[in-house]
């Protein structure tokens, strides 16, 4: 501790003025040890006490000492230029110019915000350590069968009783899965969403209730007492923060529940759950149940492979047991990288988009900056013929540089953390509920690093050509010819040329995501999306008790719903397209081979539906009917399941039953319907089964269609009215048009391809300027020369194709260089972005036309001014 | 005159001293209420030295009583002893000035 404070003083001892340093340095130093050390005696807080007394006076000092010398410095101002000194000539250059000046903070302040505002994306997606202590200790944990085409199958309840009994490496794990319950008492019904877990839930996450208690093993098991636990929000929104909360009885799904506790907003991960109660599974279950997906923490120092080596060896004696062909396993993922899976290529790309912005917006900067190097040669050439010393003279331009990027870093920042914030604000739905966005260290220190990476990308340039300073060949010449030599012109070309090539590496790329995005927007979803609104119920079991209840309950629902003046036809399912859920069975065909042990064994989406659904949805029916008032066993299956069980043979009329069951009874399909984008227009199908509601389990959580014959919102409002009217304690929620479920599901891609249209057209205007740029330099810079042409005869048109030639030849030789890196790129892309063509023609080819558009209108004001040079004006401004 | 000058004079009226020892007396000397952090005294002892109030010893190649030979000793000089001397008499004057307006009858 004494040696972190003497070190930390001794590099402040920098700021004291050199000869004072030289002389007692070491001394204030020993003496400085000596009080720590005496301070020590008394205690770390006399420590600090003594070392912040021992700093202020420091800092108090060396002001006054710095302040005695002002006049040694100014008397020696040849040898020495202070940085203070430098910075505020600096600022006074740029105040000069304040046009110029205002256009390279600004441009620069663009590309810093884009990069600011990206990277505190990434930082809250990626970075940020999530909103428990220790979280990167955090696994997520599931189970995998590739046999049955899942990646995750989700957890059965045994395989997890036995991986908690028998890992090593764990400090503990839980289960949790999201349930929607209907929150009733005096204020009316409420949809909530909570979770149930197990009872170390709270345990694993860390959590600690602000009220009452967290579940015990006592409350977990089946059977166990009625208990919920509220989230902090819900207790405030609904309960009035009222402390005597706990004891209450509350009702969830119409049933008296006791309240435990309540926990803070960090328990809401990740989904944003309101209400916990505990999960009381059977362990000794012995269906095949795949329900539950699971979070454990490893204990410290644990290495990802050991942990997932320590979990298979724990599920070894399941596979010993009853799973001999492996085909489920457990599998074990960082919980931070299974949270951010969604947005990894959305963060990937605007990542690189915004690299892009802030390169262009570099070399734009630099290539003015550059130009105002020039322009100073014979400032600078002054200075030198007068003594100064050139390694200063590049010093005072970084210095420019720097204070530039410093600028507009800061401005940057702020407009960055507001637009994030705007951004954010704007797509709720978009971004996980966990996720933090408010500018941290770790954001400042970015954003320090990009200033310091942009000083030097634009800086060192300029900086390096004020070194090769040759005075006298710069005062030798006339003003007008003050050189623009031949590498400094590839310079400045280099820089527009570099411009030209980002700025068509992100148009190529934001075109192809559009294009994309357009291609899986008409992806045929295998419904009728239009005019089709959907909502959710859950019947709950106290009050709908049978199937006959529950049966009562639909037809009047679905009766009341066909009522409704504007609706055509409506329909019941157990799970929407798009909605995020499925649930998977096993099928064998009558007369088919049982598969054998160790083939494929593809999972089928087993859906319930009422007779109404299919044309509610507006399925198309290929072959033979929907469900009628047919025999009770009657399935319709989808056009990828008949394919699987009778390739090319007619399904209609054959006979299918639950695998592994032999005594289950045969169910006859009746007809096909098309595939169904049931897991998103960008993800492949299942084969999938319809059960007739008749002939399954009554289906007390549903969804219901309502096919309208305008736009569904009209009916929304009626709709709630009607099921209100049914069971005035029944809320229904989710209620979404399918057109907007289809829009949300696609909300990232539209995000991606929205933010890099963007950052394309922001460097498309800073190439555009910068070609407008350096083409007005160099023409200003050859008035002579275009006088004496258009003197000797030359034809304005001439004078207005040969700067616009050279224009144009920046652009294709930029496009030369941008187009392959942008379909290298795209190639790239396509892995992860279904509907992205490398060779997409169009895009490719509309994107040339508007680089060339592009580069004739930053040409055209430059080479109309070259064509209206007055030969006189010109020859005799010398 | 500054306090600080004040009290680092004060320190060598009776013996030629290390900074850390002037530090240490004029802490003292002061019962605590004087204390002078490194940058300050150093800085303080490099003014009197400018101004010719005190000499430090190893420029005279004198280290008093075979002390550590990497400090650096102070001694006032004669100059010195006479800016404390004038100094200690307008603050002497100056308390019993004050002393008279505060309390006149005991000073009459």
């Amino acid at each position: 501790m004494i040696r972190l404070g003497v070190w930390l003083f001794q590099t402040l001892l920098r700021l004291v003025p050199g000869d004072l340093r030289a002389e007692h340095g070491a001394a204030m130093v020993e003496d400085l040890t000596g009080l720590l050390r005496d301070a020590g005696t008394r205690g770390l807080g006399a420590v600090i006490l003594a070392w912040s007394r021992a700093v202020a006076d420091l800092v108090r000092r060396t002001t006054y000492e710095h302040w005695l010398r002002r006049d040694r410095v100014n008397r020696r101002e040849n040898r020495i230029m202070s940085l203070p000194h430098d910075v505020r000539f600096a600022i006074r250059g740029f105040a000069r110019q304040p046009g110029s000046s205002g256009l390279l903070l600004f441009t620069l302040t663009l590309g810093m915000a884009s990069a600011m505002a990206v990277f505190g994306l990434i930082n809250g997606i990626v970075l940020r350590p999530l909103p428990f202590p220790d979280s990167d200790r955090f696994v997520y944990l599931n189970e995998t069968a590739p046999r049955w085409n899942l990646t995750y199958t989700s957890i059965n309840y045994p395989d997890f009783v036995q991986w908690r009994r028998a890992v090593r490496t764990f400090e503990g794990m839980a289960l949790y899965t999201g349930t929607s319950v209907n929150l009733g008492d005096a204020t009316g019904p409420e949809r909530v969403l909570g979770a149930k877990v197990t009872f170390d839930w709270a345990a694993v996450l860390g959590i600690q209730p602000i009220l009452g208690r967290v579940f015990r093993a006592d409350d977990d098991r089946l059977g166990g007492p009625k208990v919920v636990i509220l989230g902090e929000k819900l207790w405030r929104r609904r309960f009035g923060a009222a402390m005597g909360v706990v004891g209450q009885t509350v009702r969830v799904n119409a049933e008296p529940y006791t309240v435990i506790g309540v926990v803070p907003r960090s328990a809401e991960f990740p989904a944003g759950y309101q209400l916990w109660l505990p999960l009381q599974e059977d362990p000794a279950q012995n269906y095949q149940s795949y329900s539950y997906e699971g979070v454990g923490r490893l204990k410290p120092g644990t290495s990802l492979a050991a942990a997932r080596e320590d979990l298979i060896q724990a599920h070894r004696p399941i596979w010993a047991a009853s799973d001999t062909s492996h085909t489920v396993s457990p599998v074990l993922q960082s919980l931070r990288d299974e949270l951010g899976a969604d947005y990894r290529t959305l963060v990937a790309a605007l990542a690189i988009g915004v690299v892009l912005v802030l390169l262009c917006a570099c070399a734009n900067v630099a290539s003015s900056m550059f130009a105002r190097a020039i322009f100073r040669q014979r400032e600078l050439a002054v200075r030198v013929a007068l003594g100064a010393d050139p390694s200063q003279l590049s010093r005072q331009l970084l210095v420019e540089s720097l204070v530039l990027a410093a600028a507009a870093g800061l401005a940057g920042m702020i407009v960055g953390s507001w637009g994030l914030e705007i951004f954010a604000k704007a797509l709720p739905d978009l971004l996980p509920s966990w996720i933090r966005l408010e500018p941290d260290w770790v954001t400042a220190a970015a954003a320090l690093a990009f200033v310091g990476g942009t000083t030097i990308l634009f800086g060192v340039a300029p900086a390096l050509s004020a070194r090769r300073q040759d005075a006298g060949a710069v005062l030798g010449r006339p003003v007008t010819q003050a050189s623009l030599s031949a590498p400094h012109r590839r310079l400045l070309n280099g820089f527009v040329v570099a411009e030209v090539g980002l700025a068509s590496v992100l148009l190529v790329g934001s075109g192809m995501l559009a294009r994309a995005y357009q291609r899986v927007r008409t992806i045929d979803p295998g419904i009728r999306v239009e005019n089709a609104l959907t909502f959710r119920v859950s019947l709950p079991p106290l009050r709908y008790p049978d199937s006959s209840a529950i049966r009562l309950f639909h037809a009047r629902l679905l009766a009341g719903l066909e009522a409704i003046p504007g609706v055509d036809r409506a329909g019941l399912v157990s799970c929407l397209p798009l909605a995020g859920c499925h649930d998977g069975n096993f099928f064998v065909a009558d007369g088919g081979e049982p598969s054998p042990p160790g083939a494929p064994n593809p999972v089928i989406l087993t859906q319930v539906a009422t007779p109404g659904y299919f044309e509610a949805i507006g399925a198309r029916l290929t072959r033979g009917r929907r469900f009628g008032s047919e025999p009770l066993r009657a399935v319709v299956v989808s056009e990828d399941f008949a394919r699987l069980h009778w390739p090319n043979r007619d399904p209609v009329g054959r006979r299918i039953r639950y695998q592994g069951s032999d005594t289950t009874r045969w169910s006859t399909v009746i007809g096909v319907v098309g595939n169904i984008k049931h897991y998103g227009l960008d993800r492949p199908t299942r084969p999938t089964l319809y059960f007739n509601t008749f002939g399954a389990a009554p289906l007390d959580a549903f969804a219901a269609v309502v096919r309208t014959l305008g736009p569904p919102s009209a009916v929304t409002e009626t709709v709630r009215r009607l099921v209100r009217d049914l069971d005035p304690e029944l809320p229904i929620y989710a209620v979404a048009t399918m057109e907007d479920t289809i829009q949300k599901s696609l909300g990232i891609r539209r995000v991606m391809a929205a933010v890099l249209a963007f950052f394309a057209t922001l460097t498309l205007f800073l190439a555009i300027g910068g070609i407008y740029a350096v083409l007005s330099y160099v023409v200003g810079r050859r008035r002579a020369e275009l006088g004496v042409r258009l003197a000797l005869g030359a034809n304005p048109g001439q004078v207005v194709r040969m700067v616009m030639g050279q224009g144009l030849r920046l652009v294709a030789l930029g496009a030369i260089i941008g187009f392959p890196v942008a379909i290298a790129g795209a190639k790239v892309l396509s892995v992860n972005v279904v509907g992205v063509n490398p060779w997409d023609l169009p895009v490719l080819v509309a994107s040339a036309t508007l680089m060339t558009i592009v580069g004739v209108i930053a040409a055209m004001v430059p080479g109309r001014r070259a064509a209206r040079v007055d030969p006189r004006v010109a020859l005799s401004s010398n | 005159m500054k306090p600080h000058w004040f009290h680092i004079l004060l320190a060598l009226t009776d013996d030629d001293r290390h900074g850390a020892d002037i530090a240490h007396q004029v802490r003292v000397a002061s019962t605590g209420t004087i204390v002078l952090w490194p940058v300050t005294l150093y800085g303080s002892l490099s003014e009197l030295e400018e101004q010719g109030w005190i000499a430090s010893l190893s420029d005279q190649g004198a280290h008093p009583r075979g002390q550590s030979e990497r400090r650096k000793y102070y001694r006032l000089t004669r100059t010195g002893r006479q800016a404390l001397a004038a100094e200690t008499k307008r603050l002497g004057a100056l308390v019993s000035a004050a002393e008279r307006r505060l309390h006149p009858k005991e000073a009459t």
